[in-house]
């Protein structure tokens, strides 16, 4: 649910409404200073149906009336005060989860703390983009609140700003407040569908040295022991010789790939070039190849793993033009 | 949550609470409206039985329309005019078309909330204490059903009606304050017309043979009365309504013309009789009196006065009317009675002869009124006439008919023929009609008047003394005056008042009546003039205008007030989270075995510098926190933690 934008000349008298509620260690307290309530659309019709149900006991002098009519509003009354009760002094915290690739939802996780024997029912949880969720928390209980926010763009997804609504018992008033948790996860760029095989040709003319085009022969061979790679499998020599044949030896072993940005002269948008070079990376980590990533004010050596894959698919999520 | 769409279980429920909302209504309504309110009630269950849980739009449009009409038609056509009925009946059909339609959470609060006011709506017709009950218990069910409407998963974790009665009572301070520092109107401020009012029985303004002894057999009551002092004795309590004035020769009326303010209030020699009455409803303009009223007030309710001595209320009595009457038991008015008076006093239509020639012979015989009185009396207790229920039919010449043939009869053959002797006989009389006697419910001290006490009496007018009471029926049965009408028809009235019942039933009953009658004095009667009463009584004036406005303020500020207490006491106390408590008592034994916990220390930290500085105890330390940590932080609660918390806390005295 996306909140209408606010017009602007009620946001100075409003702003105090939108204040930023922090945690204290970790948790957001929903303390009395910051919790607000409003009478919601069935109270607004009660208090139509109870200023009728007035005028008639009223004019016929009904004292069975009055009393009716009464104990509508003592209930009413009371229920304002329950919805208050309901939200008060319910502690809540984020964690994020892992990080996604951009148009995946990025996971995080709420949890709800309740320290006081009270049942809290049917806070309604808001949060920008996120559909309303309920929780219903017993006594002294805590609950863990799964929450996905779809992602556009990558970096930081930051945690909006979380509503906490309750319009328990009787939806007559809306009480709520609003925590600011610290929690985000990150969006890597979304890796490009159907990308280009991984630019290998046009390694040597970076004019590196170790690139080598006489990888073949710097190879020696050794018999196949189980656990090896299969793209370290001499495939030809394997073919003559009748045997499994795995190369070993330190250079040229291994595919090597430079991710270039400035190579993608093709692609005139920045997060185009972005996706591509995320598509590859996951393309060479899948590969096995090492790789090296360079990016206008970023450069990552060669490098092979989780660790470096993740190292990359960081910098691409966070880097910013210079 | 407000558009999840209704189960079929809460559809059902809706149904079955709207029409118990009805039910009370229905005695009122005319056939017509009751008829067409089922066949809506009855398609919406056909529906629902059929798993058909909305109906087209379209169809209930077309239902609403022509329900409507109907309505209007009929309306119109029996009632005559848009009344209060009218309104009534078109509510409840409204309220069973939005049945038909209700889909979603919103719909079925609307129809909760119309609920509320259709249960309003009974209390126009009466307000009998069974019905407060019923409504308040229904009302409590709507709310109930609203909150499972809101949050269906609220079922699971509370009792939803302990939930209700928790609110009901955190707002009942309200409902106290509001109900009696609420401003009251004094006049209403718009008034439907009502329909013809139905016929209620009581003491009417007619008088013919047969009209009071049907009227004995209801034990109906027809008023409650307090005195403010000792009240008479019984064979004084003559409750005077009205005065009947003209005979055609069998039936008795009042002269309404003479229903004048009177000149100037006679001034009593004797004390004041002061008693506060609480009439039911008769739907006519009469009120009780003791015989013979003085003044007469009602609160906000227009009462008034006549020279007469009746009492009336400016519009017909449709609710219970508490007023307050003095009345002077023995009055004596030495003014002479004016022509008109003496005229209409002493009219009378052709026939009886009879009568008429032994009036005329008293009048001859006797020089003083007096023992024209008397003989008359003397006739009445010498002659075997006798009082009974049943008496024989009339001929055309009823009053001789009545004293020379059948001489059975009950009070108004006794009244109406002694006042037509007295006229006959040149002493100008009149009858009076009202209630006599009253059964005292000892439990409160106050008189319960029923139908069955209904009573028919005469009034002479004696030179120097005004108007005097006779009631010839003391003559034939001495009894009924002084005990009654149970005693004075023994056989007869079986079933008018079980007053022969055990004790324990009779006291019983009066305890009840006690109850309904304080009901009534406080809950029902409660109105401007005795909001304006507590007001004094707590100390606050009216004089300012101000002065409901004012205690009401002050209270609801203090009642917003105390609602807040709760929430900070409970904030002032913390937590009380056993898991939590354990660990204070934990951090306290070792701040005793001299390791205290710093402000900034979280468990494991503390439990860390704790096991390095008591080493002795350090497994007993590390094993403790390690259950906590996890109990409390790793969402492991337990029912029983904080026990297991205690055992493992105890491990830290044994060395």
């Amino acid at each position: 649910m996306t909140a209408a934008p606010t017009p602007r000349w009620w946001k100075a008298p409003t702003a105090w409404l939108r204040r930023p509620h922090g945690p204290e260690d970790g948790w957001v307290t929903l303390d009395r200073r910051h919790i607000y309530i409003i009478p919601a659309a069935h109270g607004v019709r009660l208090a139509v149906l109870v200023a009728v149900m007035l005028l008639a006991s009223l004019n016929y002098d009904l004292s069975m009336g009055f009393l009716l009519t009464f104990l509508l509003v003592g209930v009413g009354l009371a229920a304002m005060w329950q919805t208050y009760r309901n939200l008060i002094d319910l502690r809540v915290t984020a964690r994020g989860g892992d990080a996604v690739f951009a148009g995946e939802p990025a996971r995080f996780e709420l949890t709800f703390d309740n320290p006081f024997p009270v049942d809290r029912i049917g806070q309604e949880l808001d949060t920008a983009g996120s559909r309303q969720h309920e929780v219903d928390l017993g006594p002294q209980s805590r609950q863990a609140v799964p929450l996905r926010l779809p992602t556009t763009q990558r970096g930081w997804i930051v945690l909006p700003r979380l509503r906490i609504i309750s319009r328990y018992p009787l939806g007559l008033f809306r009480a709520w407040s609003y925590a600011d948790l610290p929690a985000r996860v990150l969006a890597y760029p979304a890796p490009e569908i159907n990308a280009p095989p991984l630019p290998e040709g046009d390694v040597p003319d970076v004019g590196d040295e170790q690139y080598g085009r006489q990888e073949e022969a710097l190879d020696a061979l050794r018999d196949y022991r189980p656990g090896d790679p299969l793209r370290r499998i001499a495939w030809r020599h394997s073919a003559r010789t009748d045997t499994l044949l795995t190369r070993t030896g330190e250079s040229g072993a291994i595919q090597r790939v430079v991710l270039d940005w400035q190579q993608l002269t093709t692609l005139p948008e920045r997060e185009d070039r972005l996706s591509r070079l995320t598509a590859w990376v996951l393309l060479a980590d899948a590969a096995g190849c090492d790789y090296a990533l360079r990016l206008p004010g970023r450069e990552l050596p060669l490098g092979r793993g989780a660790a470096h894959r993740t190292a990359c698919l960081e910098a691409l999520a966070l880097w910013e033009a210079v | 949550m407000n558009a999840r769409r209704l189960t079929y279980r809460e559809h059902g429920i809706l149904q079955g609470l709207l029409l118990l909302c009805l039910i009370p209504g229905l005695a009122e309504q005319p056939t017509w409206a009751w008829g067409m309110a089922s066949i809506l009630a009855l398609v919406k269950g056909w529906l629902w039985l059929r798993q058909r849980l909305s109906v087209p739009p379209m169809l209930a449009g077309a239902a609403g329309v022509l329900a409507v009409v109907l309505t209007l038609l009929f309306g119109m056509r029996l009632g005559g005019e848009a009344g209060r009925d009218l309104a009534v009946a078109l509510l409840g059909q409204f309220a069973l078309l939005k049945l038909l339609e209700t889909r979603d959470v919103r719909d079925g609060v609307f129809l909760l909330q119309l609920g509320f006011f259709l249960l309003l709506t009974h209390f126009l017709f009466e307000q009998p204490m069974w019905l407060a009950a019923y409504v308040i218990a229904l009302a409590l069910a709507l709310m109930r059903t609203w909150l499972l409407l809101c949050h269906p998963g609220a079922a699971g974790r509370t009792t939803p009606l302990r939930t209700i009665g928790k609110l009901a009572l955190i707002g009942a301070p309200w409902v106290i304050v509001l109900f009696f520092l609420f401003p009251r109107l004094e006049h209403p401020l718009w008034q439907l017309p009502q329909n013809a009012p139905r016929a209620i029985s009581g003491v009417s303004d007619q008088m013919s043979p047969g009209s009071f002894s049907n009227l004995v057999q209801s034990t109906e009551i027809a008023f409650r009365a307090e005195f403010d002092g000792p009240p008479p004795p019984q064979d004084m309590l003559y409750w005077r309504a009205l005065v009947l004035w003209q005979y055609d020769g069998t039936t008795w009326r009042t002269a309404p013309w003479r229903r004048r303010a009177p000149m100037g209030i006679p001034v009593g020699r004797q004390a004041e009789t002061r008693y506060t009455i609480t009439l039911e409803p008769h739907r006519q303009r009469w009120l009780y009196l003791l015989d013979r009223g003085q003044r007469v007030v009602a609160g906000g309710n227009a009462v008034w006065f006549d020279e007469d001595g009746e009492g009336f209320a400016t519009a017909p009595v449709d609710s219970r009317l508490r007023y307050q009457g003095s009345s002077i038991v023995r009055e004596e008015d030495r003014s002479d009675l004016n022509p008109d008076t003496r005229q209409i006093s002493l009219a009378l239509p052709a026939g009886n002869p009879r009568t008429r020639a032994i009036g005329a012979e008293w009048r001859t015989r006797y020089a003083n009124p007096r023992q024209r009185v008397a003989a008359a009396l003397t006739m009445f207790q010498k002659q075997p006439f006798s009082y009974t229920l049943k008496p024989p039919l009339l001929g055309a010449d009823a009053v001789d008919d009545f004293l020379f043939r059948t001489r059975r009869g009950f009070c108004e053959h006794y009244a109406g023929s002694f006042v037509y002797l007295m006229r006959a006989a040149g002493v100008p009389a009149r009858v009076a009609v009202g209630y006599l006697g009253g059964e005292l419910n000892p439990v409160g001290q106050y008189y319960i008047v029923r139908q069955a006490d209904a009573h028919a009496w005469a009034e002479v007018w004696l030179e120097g003394e005004g108007w005097r009471r006779v009631d010839p029926t003391a003559a034939v049965a001495p009894q009924r005056v002084e005990r009654g009408i149970d005693e004075a028809l023994p056989g007869e009235l079986l079933a008018v008042r079980d007053t022969r019942a055990p004790g324990w039933l009779l006291s019983l009953r009066w305890r009840l009546d006690n109850v309904i009658n304080t009901w009534n004095r406080w809950v029902l009667s409660y109105d401007r003039q005795r909001q304006n009463e507590l007001l004094r009584r707590l100390g606050f004036d009216d004089q300012d205008g101000l002065g409901i406005a004012r205690p009401l303020v002050i209270a609801g500020t203090a009642l917003l007030l105390a609602g807040m207490i709760p929430l900070y006491w409970r904030r002032r106390r913390g937590p009380h989270d056993p898991l939590q408590q354990e660990y204070l008592r934990f951090c306290r034994q070792l701040a005793r075995l001299g390791c205290e916990r710093q402000p900034n220390e979280g468990p494991r930290d503390f439990a860390d510098r704790a096991a390095t500085a008591l080493p002795r105890r350090a497994n007993a330390i590390q094993g403790f926190i390690d259950r906590y940590v996890a109990l409390r932080y790793e969402g492991l609660a337990t029912a029983n933690g904080a026990m297991e918390l205690r055992r493992l806390r105890e491990q830290l005295k044994r060395r």
